[in-house]
C-alpha cells in the first residue's frame, strides 16, 4: 500500500472493498462511458489511478468524483469486476465531510426538498391526486411506493411533463387486477439522490421514517414504479441494524408475474429507455420489454439493454452542456427508430429528455412524445375494457 | 441578537429598487420594525429562485417575504412575472411538505410607500406569532444544538446567523 491511502484508512478500506486496486488500466470502461464521449477529460480508469496514487487530495478525483453519472455502464465492460458507480458512491460522502460537494444542479433545491421529508413531525399533502375513481386502502398487504412524482411534477411545471399520470396510471393498473393497494399519506423520498450526493445522515434518516411507516401499514410486498425508490428500497434499505422483512418489486416486474390479462394492443411504435436503476443496477430489461412487445411495436435504439446510453444526469448533480450533448444524441437515436415515442420508467428520464427536447437551437427537430411505462400499460388495459 | 424563544426569523429578499429604499427610510427614521427581519437585497424580486426560499425555509426561516416593485414599475420588465411565477411553484411545494401557506409572502410597493411595507411587515410577523413554529424550525435547532455541543462548550449558540 502506497502512503498516501495508509495516512487515510478510511479511504484505503473503500479502495479495497470496492477493488480498486484490481484495476488493469484496460480503459474499457473509459470507451463505454457515455460522459467521456462528450467530456475527453472524464475517465473512470483515471479515477481509480488517482484516486490509488493522490487520494482524495487529487484534484482530478475532486472534480471527476461528482460529475460521474453513476450510470453504471463501466460496470458492465470492467473485465475485472470493479463497480465504479458504488465505489462513487461511497467516495462522496468522504468529500462531503470536507464541506465540498459537485454543483447541485437547481441550486441543490431537490436535495434540499427531499432533506426536509426526513423531519419526523412534518405532516405532508401528498395524495392530493388521488381521485376517486382510485380505490386505496390505508391497511393492507400490498403496498403502493409512490417517490417524488408529486414534488417533481411541481418542481418542474415550466416543463409540462405529468409525473403524477404515473402514479395515478400505476394504482390503475393494480385497480383493474383487483389490488387495493396501500398508498401512505406522509411517505417520505426514498432517499436516493441524498445517499449519491453524499448525505448519509439524512439518508438513514428517512430510511428509518419509510420502514417504519411500512410496518405500521401492515405491508409485506412493496410496489413501485420508479427506477430509483425500486433500487434504493430493494439495495440499500436492507441493513444488518434494522431487519427489512418486506419484498420490494419495481411495477414491470410485478406485471410480468401476474400476467395481465385485459390489455389490447395500440396501433403504435415506441422505443425503450432503459433507466440505469433498473436495468444496469438490477438487471431488469427483459421485463418491460415482454409487456411493451405485447401491446405494440417496440423498435431498439442502437445503444439498448446493458449497454443503454444515459438520460444525461442523475442525481440532480451536474446538468451541464455535456449532459445536454448526451441527451440530444440519445434523443437523435430515438429519432432514428421512427418510433412514435420514447417509454421509459424512470421518472427523471423522462424529466431530462423532455427538458433537452426544448433546446431552441434544434428547431424543435428533436421533438418526441415521451411517456411512462406504466401510462402505456394503462392505456392498454383501459382500451381493451372499451372495446 | 434577538433569543431563540422569542420570534422566529423571518428572511425578507428586498428588491434594490423601491422595496428597499422604502426600507432604508424606514431605518432611517428609526421605524419600529419586527427585529426578525433578516433582510436580503437582491438587484430585482424577479430573481428569486425556489432554491433560496426553500432553503430558507430548511436552514429554520419561520417565513420567507418577497418585497418587489408594482406591475409597471419594474426596471427591467418582467420581474412581477417572474416573481409570481416562481411563488406559484413555492406554494405549491409548501403546501405538498405542509408548510403553512402563510408563511410566504409577496408584497408589492412603490417609491412612496413605506407606511404600507411597515404595515404589510408588522402584520406578516404577527401572523407568523400566532402559526407557532415551523415543524422545520425546531429540527434545525436541534441539529444546530447537536452540532454546537460536539463543538467546543465555550461557544456561545447562535441560533441564526447570517454571514
Amino acid at each position: 500500500m502506497n502512503k498516501t491511502l495508509e495516512s487515510d484508512p478510511i479511504l484505503s478500506r473503500i479502495v479495497e472493498d470496492f477493488q480498486v486496486y484490481h484495476c488493469v488500466e484496460c480503459g474499457k470502461c473509459t470507451g463505454a462511458c457515455p460522459l467521456a464521449q462528450v467530456d475527453r477529460d472524464f475517465s473512470p480508469r483515471l479515477l481509480a489511478r488517482h484516486i490509488i496514487e493522490e487520494g482524495l487530495q487529487s484534484e482530478y478525483v475532486r472534480e471527476k468524483a461528482w460529475t460521474c453519472l453513476t450510470c453504471g455502464l463501466c460496470n458492465q465492460r470492467c473485465p475485472v469486476g470493479i463497480s465504479f458507480t458504488e465505489f462513487v458512491r461511497a467516495l462522496r460522502p468522504l468529500y462531503v465531510r470536507e464541506d465540498h460537494t459537485g454543483y447541485l444542479s437547481h441550486g441543490g433545491a431537490l436535495q434540499g426538498l427531499m432533506r426536509m421529508q426526513s423531519v419526523p413531525r412534518l405532516v405532508q399533502n401528498r395524495l392530493d391526486w388521488i381521485t376517486p375513481d382510485l380505490r386505496i386502502s390505508s391497511q393492507g398487504e400490498t403496498l403502493y411506493f409512490v417517490g417524488c412524482l408529486p414534488y417533481f411534477e411541481t418542481f418542474f411545471s415550466d416543463l409540462n411533463v405529468s409525473l403524477v399520470k404515473i402514479a395515478v396510471d400505476t394504482v390503475r393498473i393494480l385497480n383493474s387486477l383487483g389490488i387495493e393497494p396501500v398508498v401512505l399519506a406522509n411517505e417520505r423520498c426514498c432517499g436516493h439522490d441524498l445517499i449519491w450526493t453524499g448525505d448519509e445522515g439524512s439518508f438513514q434518516k428517512l430510511r428509518h421514517l419509510n420502514i417504519e411507516s411500512f410496518e405500521t401499514a401492515g405491508a409485506k410486498t412493496i410496489i413501485t414504479a420508479c427506477a430509483e425508490c425500486s433500487y434504493v428500497l430493494k439495495h440499500l434499505y436492507p441493513d444488518a441494524s434494522e431487519p427489512f422483512p418486506f419484498e420490494v418489486i419495481h411495477l414491470t416486474e410485478y406485471l410480468e408475474k401476474v400476467d395481465v390479462a385485459d390489455t389490447k394492443r395500440l396501433n403504435k411504435t415506441a422505443t425503450y429507455q432503459d433507466p440505469c436503476r433498473l436495468g444496469r443496477l438490477q438487471g431488469v430489461y427483459d421485463e418491460p420489454r415482454e409487456l411493451l412487445g405485447s401491446i405494440l411495436e417496440l423498435r431498439e435504439m442502437a445503444h439498448f439493454g446493458a449497454g443503454a446510453w444515459c438520460c444525461g444526469n442523475s442525481s440532480w448533480l451536474h446538468c451541464d452542456r455535456y449532459s445536454k450533448q448526451m441527451q440530444v444524441e440519445r434523443l437523435l437515436e430515438a429519432k432514428g427508430t421512427r418510433a412514435d415515442l420514447i417509454i421509459t420508467a424512470c421518472p427523471k428520464c423522462q424529466v431530462h429528455l423532455t427538458c433537452a427536447m426544448r433546446d431552441i437551437n434544434r428547431l424543435g427537430d428533436l421533438h418526441l412524445k415521451i411517456q411512462d411505462i406504466s401510462s402505456v400499460i394503462a392505456k392498454s388495459i383501459e382500451f381493451g375494457r372499451s372495446s | 441578537m434577538h433569543s431563540w424563544d422569542s420570534r422566529g426569523p423571518i428572511l425578507a429578499f428586498f428588491c434594490n429598487w423601491a422595496p428597499y429604499r422604502c426600507y432604508m427610510e424606514l431605518c432611517h427614521s428609526k421605524a419600529p420594525l419586527p427585529h426578525a427581519i433578516y433582510p436580503v437585497k437582491v438587484m430585482c424580486a424577479g430573481r428569486i429562485d425556489l432554491a433560496m426560499v426553500l432553503f430558507a425555509f430548511e436552514k429554520g426561516a419561520e417565513g420567507v417575504m418577497v418585497l418587489g416593485c408594482k406591475e409597471k414599475e419594474c426596471r427591467y420588465g418582467p420581474g412581477p412575472e417572474c416573481t409570481e411565477r416562481t411563488a406559484k411553484s413555492i406554494k405549491a411545494l409548501m403546501h405538498l411538505l405542509g408548510l403553512e401557506l402563510e408563511r410566504f409572502s409577496v408584497v408589492r410597493v412603490s417609491f412612496d410607500e413605506k407606511n404600507t411595507l411597515l404595515e404589510q411587515i408588522k402584520a406578516f410577523s404577527e401572523r407568523l406569532s400566532q402559526l407557532g413554529k415551523s415543524p422545520l424550525v425546531l429540527e434545525c435547532f436541534n441539529e444546530q444544538l447537536d452540532n454546537a455541543q460536539k463543538c467546543s462548550s465555550s461557544k456561545t449558540l447562535q441560533p441564526f446567523e447570517l454571514k
